[in-house]
């Protein structure tokens, strides 16, 4: 696959710059960017565990809402006060 | 160029608990760069301790450490990190939402996204003296629940990403 990208003068040369510093071309430079990106999980992903551990845990919204802000509470008296 | 928008915690854990609110359509409009999400130490560590809580453990053993960690490498990476601001702002009902505040107004931020209406999204109302004071100061920012955030973006959300009502 071959994609063609058009950028304006002032991507190009923070492109460029970019590259020679970690010292690649562009294209190895930008090729290391796509990898970096499509290998990290995205947010559907990683959260699919726990998303699926709190539908299977048969808690109510108003349940599921306390075990969120609990913890929020908690955590800013105990670092907060 | 992507609005900077700060979310407030309960966003985070709303999202990592479900995909089928406006929390998690927050943070996927973040991942595909239609917004860029702002974080600071300050918040990370909030989001880092509230995920680590034996409460949430407890319920949901599938929440390790590991996980944690996970999640948060993946939050800054759809974010901008920026140092933590300096106070600029006093809350007066709740000043431990001010990190979420500063951080908005040190970075110009567009929206500040939270359900919390009592403590912040009342000041858009303008109708109390801090209320007035934050929208003349900082006249750029608008404090809106994940819902009208997203009716907000809705022109260029993608297919997929409906509207949502709390």
């Amino acid at each position: 696959m071959t994609v063609t990208i058009a950028l304006p003068p002032v991507e190009e040369k923070k492109l460029a710059a970019r590259a020679a510093a970690s010292g690649q071309d562009i294209t190895a430079y930008v090729r290391r960017l796509i990898e970096k990106d499509i290998e990290q999980p995205s947010f559907a992903e990683l959260f699919a565990p726990l998303h699926q551990a709190v539908d299977a845990s048969g808690l109510g919204a108003s349940e599921i809402d306390s075990l969120i802000q609990q913890p929020i509470a908690d955590s800013r008296h105990q670092r907060l006060g | 160029m992507p609005e900077h928008v700060v979310f407030d915690c309960t966003l985070f854990l709303q999202a990592a608990t479900s995909e089928k609110g406006p929390a998690f359509k927050c943070f996927t409009m973040a991942e595909q760069g239609h917004v860029t999400l702002l974080l600071s130490p300050a918040i990370l560590v909030e989001v880092e301790d509230v995920l680590s809580r034996p409460i949430l453990r407890a319920n949901f053993p599938i929440l390790t450490p590991d996980r944690v960690a996970a999640f948060i490498r993946k939050f800054l990476s759809v974010a901008i990190l920026t140092p933590n601001p300096p106070k600029v702002f006093t809350l007066p009902r709740e000043r431990n939402d001010e990190p979420y505040t500063d951080l908005a107004i040190a970075a110009k931020a567009r929206y500040l996204v939270t359900w919390n209406s009592r403590h912040l999204t009342y000041l858009m109302r303008q109708d109390t003296p801090e209320g007035q004071v934050f929208c003349q100061r900082f006249p750029w920012l608008k404090i809106l629940s994940p819902p009208d955030f997203l009716e907000q973006l809705a022109p260029i959300a993608p297919p997929g990403l409906p509207r949502e009502s709390a």
